[in-house]
């Protein structure tokens, strides 16, 4: 199913929250919805979900406008995550996929399914209120899914989590991309992004800053960075003129090559000065064309 | 619709299945049954037994006059001639109820005095009262050389017996003062229902918000699915309460209430619980609209409360006004009161308790109830669809209203 998002904008008083955003997202692929925090993804993502109406603009599943029934086709993840505490999880699990028209014996499969692919099988006939926040956020993963959806929206799905089921998760949303879900990713991470989507769209202030394929993204801002892994004084290319827009991660930098600079004159200019570990040359990650795009659009 | 019979499916239980729904509907009916037995029990003669009164400075044949009939009343009068501070001390040590002061010449003294340790009973004043008074008068009567029989024959007040005529034609005896707690215990109880009910809903909203839930229902239902979900989810549930605490208060009043000699106690006729059922529903669909959408708008259960608080003024304002509406339930403050939307719940359901209001005043009430409650809903229901996705704002009241017009 394919999700086009044409144009549409909406205001709150005198906050024009989306400003004429449109995106194509189509089944197979995972779109990257990106911008930072207040720039419009929650609602532009609302206004899929039919949760709220846009002002003005088209929102068309397989070219049509949503029907009454096309919610049940959707999965949602929202970013303000919400469970009923009170509530047994396989009881809760019911309900959300019943809302989804979900069948109870098929449903009761599915939910096995899900909650021993993410360890939460012993949970099953237990309170919501007794798991924990990453628990919670995997049920809340299980909710958005169990009724097999055409598109699934997700929205900042990693935020919050640690490192182990982070990574289950992300092979969850890439196996529902294999099996051709249209997948609409918002984050502020970048490096999941870049690792995850196809297509990205970054906002900022409810308007389209950038959008395309990552990689045709990154190769249209060129192979002018440098990827520096050193021990010593990481101040010393801040003073390098041979270097432009320097950003710092705990142990290694990113930097722009000056214009007219070369990464030879780079190279040979830091010899001696640090400790070099690794010195590559790359395209731009999406992190830095992300923060140079709204930098350049502030 | 079936999403929407889910999410009413889903809300009875979320109520129905609470350990405080189960405790509330079970001593619930004995809360009313008690409510409506004591009050009869009260009334019905619990005259005391045992109570002893000494009496100074009576005469011997006075005594002897005025202590058989006492006696029958469960009142023991002794005559003694200790001193007031002895007497004070058998009073201190509850060994007497109160003692008597009788003047020197009865006949034409002042009031006699009764001293007593606690606050005195006027059942027993009254007793006394009326026992001495009346040998006294007789004595009066034959000294002044009359027949006292005759003279009471000419005197004897006349009686009157209250019987109202009942929608059936039926005359039936009634009994003032069980009229009046019968009429505050229905009024407390449509009060106490639809205050408690409408509350769990704004609460209920509330914490859709708080608990962030919200989002992903709405992702999967409609605001309206979801608000009269909860609507209807509550309204199922205070239904079975409703019909369980009736099933046993009329039980109590049919059953255990003649079984234990209660023969005053009011019957329930099967109308009466209609109209009771039709008016809590009316009351209940206004008052639930409400407090859905403060509770839709409020940032938390505190805020909340504080939207809520005008609306509580006016809900408790027919329990407060309950003795002249239920004294004077034609008055043209009662028949106000039971047309005008906001207390016609409660108070029209009252006045058809204690009285017979016109048929047009009934209908009119009823139509009006639910005009208001048709538009109600509407109004909730777009403050609902949205306040429910705004977090984090405290609200008050005028920007509640603004809503509307968003």
């Amino acid at each position: 199913m394919e999700l086009q998002v044409l144009e549409i904008k909406k205001r709150y008083g005198s906050v024009q929250a989306v400003d004429g955003i449109s995106l194509t997202a189509s089944p197979g692929k995972i779109y990257g919805l990106l911008g930072p925090n207040g720039a419009g993804k929650t609602t532009t993502i609302r206004m899929i979900m039919n949760i709220i109406a846009p002002d003005e603009g088209q929102i068309l599943f397989d070219g049509k406008p949503i029907r009454p029934g096309d919610k049940n086709r959707i999965g949602y993840l929202p970013e303000e995550r919400g469970l009923y505490r009170k509530m047994v999880l396989n009881e809760l699990l019911q309900y959300f996929a019943s809302l989804k028209g979900g069948r109870r014996g098929y449903i009761q499969d599915r939910i096995d399914g899900w909650l021993e692919r993410f360890d939460l099988s012993e949970w099953k006939m237990r309170k919501v209120e007794e798991l924990s926040k990453g628990m919670s956020q995997k049920v809340q993963f299980i909710v958005s899914v169990l009724h097999e959806p055409d598109i699934l929206v997700l929205d900042e799905p990693f935020a919050g989590l640690d490192p182990v089921s982070t990574e289950a998760l992300r092979k969850a949303v890439l196996d529902l991309k294999k099996q051709g879900k249209t997948i609409l990713l918002s984050t502020h991470i970048m490096e999941q992004a870049e690792r995850m989507c196809g297509e990205i769209l970054i906002i900022d202030s409810g308007r389209e800053v950038l959008c395309g394929s990552v990689e045709a993204i990154k190769s249209r801002f060129g192979k002018n960075s440098v990827i520096i892994e050193f021990d010593g004084d990481s101040d010393i290319l801040q003073r390098c003129e041979l270097t432009t827009d320097v950003i710092s991660y705990p142990r290694w930098i990113e930097a722009e090559l000056a214009p007219g600079a070369t990464p030879d004159a780079l190279l040979g200019y830091l010899v001696g000065k640090i400790s070099l570990k690794r010195f590559e040359v790359v395209t731009p990650s999406l992190h830095k064309i992300f923060i140079d795009q709204l930098e350049k659009g502030r | 619709m079936e999403k929407l019979r889910k999410v009413i499916g889903h809300e009875f239980r979320m109520i129905a299945a609470t350990r405080a729904f189960i405790i509330l509907t079970i001593i619930g009916p004995f809360l009313l049954i008690g409510m409506t037995v004591v009050p009869a029990l009260v009334s019905q003669g619990t005259e005391r037994r045992g109570i002893e009164i000494a009496a100074t400075g009576i005469s011997p044949e006075l005594h002897a006059a005025i202590s058989p009939p006492l006696e029958q009343l469960g009142i023991e009068l002794e005559a003694s001639d200790l001193p007031a501070e002895d007497l004070e001390k058998r009073l201190r040590e509850e060994d007497l109820y109160g003692y008597l002061v009788f003047p020197e010449n009865i006949l034409s003294a002042g009031p006699l005095e009764l001293v007593t340790a606690e606050f005195p009973d006027y059942r027993i004043v009254e007793a006394m009262k009326g026992v001495i008074g009346q040998v006294v008068m007789d004595e009066r009567i034959r000294q002044a050389g009359l027949d006292s029989t005759q003279i009471r024959a000419l005197i004897s007040p006349v009686d009157i017996e209250a019987k109202q005529i009942t929608r059936s034609g039926a005359k039936a005896q009634t009994d003032s003062f069980s009229f009046i707690m019968i009429g505050i215990t229905f009024t407390l109880m449509l009060y106490m229902t639809i205050l408690m009910y409408g509350q769990s809903i704004g609460r209920s909203v509330v914490q859709e918000k708080t608990a962030k839930t919200v989002e992903i229902m709405l992702s999967s239902v409609s605001e309206k699915d979801l608000l009269f979900g909860k609507i209807f989810g509550q309204a199922a549930a205070s239904l079975l309460q409703y019909a369980l605490w009736v099933g046993m208060a009329l039980i109590g009043t049919r059953l255990i209430g003649p079984a234990l000699g209660l023969d005053r106690l009011p019957q329930l006729s099967v109308s009466t619980l209609l109209y009771l059922v039709l008016f809590f529903l009316l009351g209940f669909f206004l008052f639930a609209s409400i407090f859905a959408a403060f509770g839709a708008a409020a940032r938390d259960e505190q805020n909340l409360g504080q939207l809520s608080w005008p609306v509580i003024v006016v809900l408790v304002f027919p329990v407060v006004s309950a003795g002249p509406l239920i004294t004077a339930p034609s008055s043209s403050f009662s028949v106000f009161l039971s047309l005008f939307p906001l207390t016609a719940p409660i108070v029209m359901f009252v006045r058809i308790l204690v009285s017979d209001p016109a048929s047009w005043q009934i209908l009119l009430s009823v139509g009006i109830q639910i005009g208001t409650v048709a538009v109600v809903i509407l109004l909730a229901a777009k403050i609902f669809r949205v306040g429910i996705l705004m977090t984090g704002k405290r609200f008050n009241l005028a920007e509640v209203f603004s809503l509307l017009k968003t």
